[in-house]
Formats: structure tokens, sequence, C-alpha cells
């Protein structure tokens, strides 16, 4: 195996017309390492796992997969990665094996190798009694789990997952995140693209915190999560929006440039947990009926707001 | 690379054996069109004959003369028709209209044998069902068959008549020819004779002539001698007496001459005489004085001449030139003109009777088929139906195959992976033109077996034309697949591309019921070339090598196709 970072993004950028998609992205994942690219929907998680993929090329920047450019090398640094694609990327008129042994050969095994690692994988994901199932009669799950396999088939030094567990129930979630874990064991680096914050804050040994293209800050969950600072926050869900301001006269609470869906939440730091009263009180009387509310200690969703002024997506 | 490709093309083969769907659309939905075009167009194309008793119909026979009596024969001797005999106009025009029972009803108008046997033109009388256009076509050229050999026998019976009779004035015109000939040859020997007649009898009147001329030669010779001697003689006599007239005269001008001298010198004694009155003496009257070139001492008269001159020339003129004895010609024998008694040309119909402008039909297979020739209709729609779903196999298999991989997300995890993405569209492409070139095989085979099509010459020689189309049609699949941005924009656009093209193409109908612009727009079409070779191994039944260039041509469209259908995927897709 290559020494050092096994995938290695230098000043990625790429533009789309006139959107820039990504604007100078770089960081690197090692061997053995599980890397989150955190941030919300278009905020470039994709494209950058496509540049990383070899599926698109960077209008500049380099990228590199196990030492090998994607430029220079491309065959050499693409037999070195496996793409688990956002959405499923399955034959489905073909069986669990089939799809399995398909892409291990294409990507260069011999088809007994191929077969004996496809089972291996097949039982790993939980689906070794739908061996020889045709996939469009899988579950949604399965059907993931499947992907994330296919995506892993050949050992690849460098493994790129993009969002594995939209809409996946908790139990193939279970099994997804088993399965990764097991890849970082064996020693395979693994960048992880995903917009739930819980599931970069379990998996992740660091995390990329990206947003319009640009990487917004990077580190472990710890790191990022203090920058967010450590007092309890609270959302709110008002029955009607609540106006810049709509806290003032409670000491020590800071409304935080967040608004929730339709723009009926909003969001403020709280100096102490008894504050809450006062807080749902006063967004009561201004917006008419408090709806939800929810009181919380900080975390990655914070700590992006913090930095971006924006949110993540919905939570799962 | 090349390990790409092959998984590639052993993957399609596991997706195309679980399309149930598509290998229905393959193999026997085709079957099943072909099928329902070949039984209903069968008898367009004519190949087949018809089933026995196919067609009904009704005949009413209002002339009882020999035609009418050939025409039934006639009929009754098609398997295909069935008569239904009518007695009055309107039973037969009922039984094709109200009751349906014929296709067509047939009426023999009186008067038909008489008018045709005068020469005269007659017309049957046929009632019609609008609806039943195609069996009504048909049996009108069956009619039109029949009517013509019905006419071509009485034209033949007609025309072996006046081939006698022509026969008859040849051989009497060859007979005056003959006389005609010997009539010159006594001519010409008459001529002869009268031309050496004629020499003898100009030698025989020289001959007299001749003598009749010496004999006058000699009586005019002696003549002449005797006049010139008595004329001589008188001269002599003349001459000498007018001599001595000449001396007397010469004597008195002699005395004469003295007298004057006297006469001077008496004068000149007178004027002396006179003495004074000498000038009144008149002059003496002058005595004239001869001559002084009149030397009449000098003239003298001799005898008379011999006339030896004049005898010369008067022999000169009595001599006889040979005589050109200018016979007038006699009167040329009147010449008989060489009798060019023309040959007989060979008496044929025209003098008589109108032929009967038939003809043989012989299709490409060198097999005279009769009057009609035609073919199984199923060797024109197993070929084009199989062409139009080998296409339509195209458009699923290639253009929304790669749709679908693009949809299912493999296409995205095929790039990342070390295989390009050409390897991907050429595997997809050939798998599809394996699995088309297989598709035409057994749709070819079904053909043969169920609906008894022709195979040509060199059944193989039909692997040619299909590789081609199935490569090209896999090709031109890349290129949908490109340009279609979705599966909704593939289908209906797909479709309509592929049946124009199979029915402008000739897939459908022969193409040459197509206008004549519109078989040029075809040649542009890879399907026109297809259904070319296929018409010419299959219909035309001609060698293995009619095929190259139409498959030649369709190789090469799938060379176009298949570098700008990966240009335009990758552009698409990459």
């Amino acid at each position: 195996m290559n020494s050092g970072p096994i995938i290695r993004a230098e000043e990625l950028r790429k533009r789309y017309g006139q959107r820039v998609a990504l604007d100078g992205v770089s960081f690197t994942v090692n061997a053995g390492e599980i890397v989150g690219l955190l941030g919300p929907n278009r905020a470039g998680k994709t494209t950058t796992l496509s540049i990383l993929s070899g599926v698109i090329a960077p209008d500049s920047g380099r990228a590199s997969i196990a030492s090998y450019d994607l430029a220079a090398a491309p065959r050499l640094a693409r037999r070195s990665l496996g793409l688990v694609p956002q959405s499923l990327a399955l034959y489905p008129t073909l069986t669990a094996l089939e799809n399995l042994v398909f892409f291990g050969r294409i990507q260069g095994m011999a088809a007994h190798e191929a077969l004996s690692r496809a089972r291996s994988l097949l039982e790993e994901v939980g689906l070794s009694d739908r061996t020889d199932d045709v996939v469009n009669e899988f579950s949604g799950g399965m059907m993931r789990r499947l992907n994330i396999a296919c995506g892993m088939v050949h050992s690849p030094a460098a493994i790129m997952l993009d969002e594995p567990t939209v809409g996946v129930d908790p139990q193939s979630r279970g099994r997804i995140f088993a399965v990764v874990e097991a890849a970082k064991q064996a020693g395979g680096a693994i960048l992880y693209s995903t917009h739930y914050m819980e599931e970069a804050e379990r998996l992740c040994d660091r995390i990329v915190l990206i947003d319009h293209g640009k990487i917004v800050a990077q580190g472990t969950d710890r790191e990022l999560i203090a920058l967010a600072g450590t007092e309890p926050r609270i959302d709110i869900t008002t029955k009607r929006a609540l106006p810049p301001g709509w806290s003032g006269g409670i000491t020590g609470v800071g409304e935080l440039p967040w608004e929730g869906l339709d723009g009926l939440g909003a969001a403020a730091t709280l100096r102490t947990l008894d504050q809450v009263p006062d807080v749902i009180r006063r967004a009561a009387e201004i917006g008419g009926e408090v709806v939800e509310f929810r009181v919380h200690r900080p975390n990655l969703q914070d700590a992006f707001l913090k930095l971006t002024g924006r949110a993540l997506r919905d939570t799962p | 690379m090349l390990r790409a490709v092959w998984l590639t093309i052993g993957k399609e083969f596991l997706l195309i054996r679980r399309d149930r769907v598509g290998l229905f659309m393959l193999l026997i939905a085709p079957i099943a069109v072909i099928a329902a075009a070949g039984f209903s167009l069968a008898k367009i194309y004519g190949g087949r004959t018809a089933p026995r008793g196919e067609y009904s119909v009704a005949i009413l026979d209002e002339d009882h003369g020999a035609v009418a009596r050939a025409i039934l024969d006639a009929i009754a001797h098609r398997p295909e028709l069935s008569v239904i005999h009518c007695s009055t106009r309107r039973e037969a025009q009922q039984t094709v209209r109200e009751q349906k029972l014929a296709v067509v009803g047939i009426v023999i108008a009186p008067g038909t044998t008489d008018a045709i046997e005068h020469g005269h033109g007659a017309q049957l009388i046929l009632y019609t069902d609008p609806v039943k256009y195609l069996q009504t076509t048909n049996i009108e050229l069956t009619l039109a068959e029949l009517c013509r050999q019905i006419s071509a026998g009485a034209a033949a019976q007609a025309q072996a008549q006046a081939a006698e009779q022509a026969r008859n004035l040849t051989r009497q015109l060859e007979q005056a020819r003959e006389s005609a000939e010997q009539a010159r040859a006594e001519a010409a020997r008459l001529g002869a004779s009268a031309a050496a007649s004629r020499a003898a009898l100009a030698a025989r009147i020289r001959a007299q002539l001749e003598t009749a001329l010496t004999n006058a030669r000699d009586q005019t010779r002696g003549a002449l001698d005797a006049e010139l001697n008595r004329i001589q003689r008188k001269i002599d006599a003349d001459a000498a007496a007018q001599q001595a007239k000449l001396d007397e005269l010469k004597d008195y001008l002699k005395r004469l001459e003295i007298a004057h001298g006297q006469f001077e010198t008496w004068f000149g004694k007178l004027q002396q005489l006179a003495g004074s009155h000498a000038a009144d003496i008149p002059p003496p009257p002058a005595i004239p004085t001869l001559p002084a070139d009149l030397n009449l001492s000098a003239i003298k008269l001799e005898p008379g001449a011999d006339f030896k001159d004049v005898r010369t020339r008067l022999e000169g003129a009595l001599t006889i030139a040979p005589i050109d004895l200018n016979l007038p010609e006699l009167p040329a024998m009147p010449k008989i003109p060489a009798v060019n008694i023309p040959v007989l040309p060979r008496i044929d119909s025209s003098l008589a009777i109108p032929g009967t402008l038939g003809y043989v039909e012989v299709d490409l297979t060198g097999r005279e088929n009769g009057a009609v020739a035609g073919f199984n209709a199923f060797d024109l729609q197993v070929p084009g139906f199989a062409v139009t779903f080998l296409l339509i196999g195209m458009l699923m298999g290639v253009s929304l195959a790669l749709i679908n991989e693009h949809d299912w997300g493999t296409l995205k995890r095929l790039r990342s992976a070390s295989a390009p993405l050409w390897t991907t569209l050429i595997g997809k492409l050939l798998a599809r033109f394996v699995v088309g070139f297989v598709q035409m095989a057994v749709l070819f085979a079904a053909g043969y077996a169920l609906f008894g099509i022709s195979l040509g010459r060199t059944p193989a020689a039909l692997m040619m034309p299909a590789a081609a189309i199935a490569f090209a049609g896999a090709a031109f699949g890349l290129i949908v697949a490109g340009v279609g941005r979705t599966r909704d924009a593939i289908l209906p656009v797909g479709a309509i591309v592929i049946m124009t093209m199979a029915a402008v193409g000739g897939c459908w109908w022969p193409i040459d019921l197509e206008p004549a612009w519109m078989q040029q727009v075809a040649l542009a079409l890879p399907t026109t070339w297809a259904m070319r070779a296929f018409n010419d191994l299959m219909i035309r039944n001609l060698a293995a090598s009619s095929a190259l260039v139409p498959a030649a041509v369709n190789f090469g469209f799938g060379i176009i196709y298949t570098v700008a259908g990966v240009a335009i995927a990758r552009r698409r897709f990459g």
C-alpha cells in the first residue's frame, strides 16, 4: 500500500455555467480513516466525490487516489477506488451475486476471486440468503446494502460513499455502518458524504464541513462542535413567523440566524436552561402560539449554523 | 480494455436473458406481426395459388355461343374460381351485392360470339362490389387472362388460315416469276438472232453496192474520156482558126503601121505645101497606137491541152471510197423487263386479323411463371418485419439500455471503474449486434419453417445483409441514445424514426410502390439497402454476390453511426 494520504484533494474547483460548485476544496483521507463530508444540499459534496472518483474532471486542482493522479493515471487511480453513489447503481434484473461479480470483474478481479469476495460481502451486508434473487425484488434498504457492497467488492484502497443511508430503514443503516467500519478496520480510506450529522458524529474520525463549494471547517467532531460554543440552544416553531428581535428584553438570550421550515422556526442560545419558560412565553406572545420547541446541547448542526449561518438539512 | 468489452457483452446477455418482455419483442412479436401481415397481404403479391374455390363468380350466359362456351370452359378450369350460374341479370346482381355469394357477376351478353367471329369487339359485363376491391382486381386479372387466351386462340386460328392462303399466293407468284423468266430468255434469244440477220444483210447490200458503183464508175470514166477527147479536138480546131485570125490581125496591124508612117509623111508634105496656111490646116485625126506592152508577135495560140489534169482529177473523183453502209439500226428488240416479282412477305395475322399482344413472364430466376407471376408475401414480410423489429430491439437494447444504465446509476459506477466509457458502449453495441444477428437468424428460420419463405440460392448469403443491418441498427441505437435525453424522449422519437425508416426503406411494402423521390431519399437509409439485399437473394433469386454492395453500404452506415454514436454518447454520458 502507498504511504501517505490515500485520498487527496488539492484546490479543486468546478463551475457549472455561472454557478460555482467547488471553490478550492482541499483535504486528505488516510488509510484506516473515515472522513465525513458534511454539508447541506448543493454544498458540493457530490461534485467533490464525482471528481475524486473520476466521473467528472475538475476545472482546476489535483486529485489523487493511492498516490495515482486521476488525470495522469486514471486507470490505476480508479482501480484503487470504490464508489458508492448516492443513487442506487445496480442492475435490477441481475441477481445480487451477478451484480457483485460483474462489478468485481470489471475492476480487474479474476472470476473465482470475484465470486469468493462477492459471497463474503453478501454475508457481510446480510444478503447471503438473497444471493440469487434479482435485485428488483429487494427492498430499498437491501438495495442500499448491495449498492455499498458493489463499491467495495474489489477491496479498494479508497472508498467513497455518497449519502449511502438516504431512505434506509434503521436495520439496514446499522448494517451499512458495520460494513463501513469493517472497511475502515481493513485499512480502507473512506470518504463518507452525508448531511446527517449523527452519522458523521458516529462514524467519522474527521469531518469536513462544506458549504457553497467551500470548506468551512474540518477537524474532529469535538473540534467542530467547540466552534459553536457551549451554550444550550432552543429551537422554536411558532404559528406565525417571529420577527428579528423577538427575544428582546430577555437577558442572555441570543437569536440565531436560522429559520425552520416555512420560515416559522427560530433559534436562540440561552445562558441557562432556566430561561426556557421566558423564551417560550415571549415566542407565544409574538408568534401567536408555540407549536413545537426543542432544547439541546451544541452539536455539529450548531457548529455549521454558527460557521455558515445556514442549517444542515432536516435531521433524520 | 478488451476484457471490459467482453465483460460488458456477457452482462448484456444476462440482462437480455432476464428481460422477458424484450425477448418477446425480439422473437415472438415479430413472428405474430409477420404472420398477420403475410397472410393478410398474400393476395396482393400473388405468389401463392389461391385455395380451391377461393373466389365465387356469378355467371349469366346470354350468348350461348362458342365464345361463351370458351369462357365458361376456361373458368371451369380455374381451381380458384367457383361458378354460380344465374338466369337473369337481376339474379346475378343480387348474388353479388345483396347475397354476397359471389365476388363479381359476369354477364356474357348476347351477340358476343357473333361480334367476335365477325371481327368486332365485344365486352363482358362485370357486376362488382366496391368493398371487395382486391378480390375484384384479382378476378379481373384472371378474366383478362382468360379473354386474352380466348382472343389469342381465335387469332391463332385465323392466322393459320391466313398463313395457308399466303402460302398458296406465294406458290402462284413463284410460278408467275418462272414464266416471266422464260419469256425474258426467249426475247433475249430473238434479239440475238435479229442482230445476226442484220449483219448478214448489211454485208450482202454492201457487196451489191460496190459492184454497182464499180460499173457506174467504168461507164462514167468511158463517157468522160470520149467527151474530153471530143472537147479537145474542138478546142484544137478553134485554136487553129483563131490563130489564123490572129495572124491576119497581126498583118493588118503591121500594114496599118506602115500606112501610119506614110500618112505622117504625106501630112508633113501637105503642111509644107500649105506653106502659110499650114496653120490653118486642122490637125489630122490621131491614129491610135498599139499599147506599148501589146506584143502581138508573142501571142501564139497553141493546140489544145490534153486534159491530163482533168482526167487525173476525174479519176480521183471516181475513186469509190469503201462503202460505209450505214444501215439504219434495226428497231430495238422490245426488252422484256426482268420480271421482279417480289417475294411475298411472310403472311402473318396483320394481313387479316390484328394479333393479340401477349407476354410470357419470366422472373429473375429464369422460371416461367405463366401470365401472372408473384412471390410469397412472406418473402417480403419476414425480412421486412425482421428488420423492423431488429431496429425496435436496438432502440430498446441500445438506446433505452443506455438510458437505463444512466438511470440505474450503473453507468456512473462503470465510469468510476477502470474501464473507460467507450468499452461500455462498444460492449453493449457488440452484444446487441450479436443479439440482432441471432434474432434475424431465428426469424428467418421461423419464416422458412412456418411460412415457407425462400432462402434463395445460397441461404448462407443471407447472413451478409443480416449482419450488416444488425451492425448498422445497433450503431444507430447508440446515436438515438446520445440524442435522446430521457426515456420519454427516446421512445416516441425512436419509434417514429424506426417506423419511418422501415416504411420508406421498403420493409413493409415493395419500395417500388413509393414515388421516385422517396426512393431516392430511401437510399440514405440502411433499411433500404438491407431490403434490397434480401429481395435480391430471396425473391429475385440472385447470386450471393448481389448482396455484397448493399451489405457493404450498411457496414459503412454502421461504421459512421458507431463513430458518431460514440462521440455523441460520450458527450451525453461522459
